[in-house]
């Protein structure tokens, strides 16, 4: 379905709990799940319910689509080059500048509506916020218990440091 | 069956009021793509975090524990010029030992000492170690006999070669040869030598591994007169048997 013949052309979607958006096919299809369910069902006026994602996730999702709809669709090919490049976007920053437990619903909602680069910049994001802590920031920074015992811990920092008794 | 993980998480972001959703909360496939844009260092950090991510990440034998080790060291080994470079065999080590002795120690694992000039990996040991700790720790077949060791567990442990008055020796460390003798002399008289022969067998495939692995790199180093900082370069380059 390219994007002309879709123009204008609007799809209703429904969220976990029971709020309906209109949304235009084209914004819609940045979703890899919800492009195939509307090329295979076709026109239709019945809405499709998303139960994975709520309202409140839903809604910034589709600004993202809406904001990138004009992009081009990923291939698989460019998935290293992605992956080595860890730069964000301004406005994919700004985006991303939410609570923490939001991010992670909108990489939850991205896995599962199939939108491959929203899921990219979304563990670019999180990724970013683990680089070159220690443990004790990471736990500090995503709120994480240290469930280690003294002994543990001893013990990991001595596997990892592969001290082996020779 | 991570499919059924994943559902479940996302049904709990039904609930509002579930408690909010951390790191350790996503499925795993999603923990990859992040990991994926980390760093060695990065990930043996976040392996020190909580008992989840240890599971997670200090695999040795999980396929996805593996491939996110690989590919951290593949993309972002701080060593540009040895990217891609391959551990000496999936067969020999994992992926985060093979990290460790590439990118990460930095000091003779055995004595600590820093300078980098006298230190070098030794793969059949998985070591890094400085050349005076080695020579203090390795024994040679004819003195392994003289100390009643029997001379199939000599051969059945990993070895490396050194120069000395006679010319070129084998050499285990003493260590690996006095334990294996004991758990040599443990067995029942009849199963040792079945026992002592698998394990020769083994050992002389890894040894096979190993010859292609240095034998591969150093041709590889040579040929492309990598401008890689000496200290480290050696390191790489020295990995033959013969020390």
């Amino acid at each position: 379905m390219t994007s002309e013949s879709s123009e204008g052309k609007k799809v209703t979607l429904k969220s976990c709990d029971d709020v309906e958006f209109k949304v235009e096919i084209p914004v819609a299809s940045r979703s890899i799940l919800l492009k195939n369910m509307i090329e295979d069902v076709g026109e239709t006026d019945q809405s499709i319910p998303l139960p994975n994602v709520n309202e409140k996730v839903l809604k910034k999702v589709l600004e993202w689509c809406q904001h990138h709809v004009n992009d081009p669709q990923p291939t698989n090919d460019d998935d290293d080059s992605r992956r080595r490049n860890t730069e964000i976007d301004d406005w994919d920053q700004r985006f991303l500048n939410v609570e923490q437990d939001m991010l992670f619903e909108i990489i939850l909602a991205a896995n599962y509506l199939d939108i491959k680069p929203l899921l990219d910049i979304g563990c670019k994001t999180v990724a970013n916020m683990i680089k070159g802590k220690s443990p004790e920031e990471i736990r500090n920074t995503f709120n994480i218990v240290n469930d280690f015992t003294p002994e543990e811990e001893e013990q990991i920092r001595k596997e990892n440091e592969w001290a082996e008794d020779r | 069956m991570e499919d059924n993980l994943c559902k479940k998480i996302l049904n709990k972001l039904t609930d509002i009021n579930e408690s909010k959703l951390t790191l350790t909360q996503i499925p795993p496939e999603i923990l990859e793509i992040i990991c994926g844009y980390l760093c060695p260092k990065d990930l043996f950090s976040l392996t020190l975090v909580c008992k989840k991510l240890k599971n997670f990440l200090w695999s040795f034998d999980s396929n996805m524990t593996q491939r996110i080790w690989r590919n951290s060291r593949i993309r972002w080994s701080t060593f540009v010029e040895y990217k891609g470079v391959p551990p000496p065999s999936e067969e020999i080590m994992s992926q985060q030992k093979c990290i460790w002795l590439i990118d990460l120690v930095d000091a003779c694992q055995i004595c600590g000492d820093k300078r980098k000039d006298g230190s070098r990996i030794y793969w059949p040991f998985k070591l890094y170690s400085c050349k005076n700790c080695i020579d203090s720790r390795v024994i040679s077949f004819e003195s392994a006999i003289q100390k009643g060791i029997s001379g199939s567990v000599f051969y059945s442990l990993p070895c490396i070669f050194l120069y000395n008055e006679h010319g070129v020796d084998r050499y285990c460390l003493e260590s690996d040869v006095l334990k294996t003798q004991r758990e040599y002399e443990s067995i029942n008289v009849e199963k040792r030598e079945e026992w002592i022969k698998e394990k020769i067998g083994d050992q002389f495939k890894v040894n096979d591994l190993l010859i292609q692995y240095t034998q591969r790199e150093e041709s590889r180093i040579r040929k492309e007169k990598p401008k890689c900082r000496p200290g480290r370069a050696t390191r790489m380059i020295s990995n033959n048997y013969y020390y």
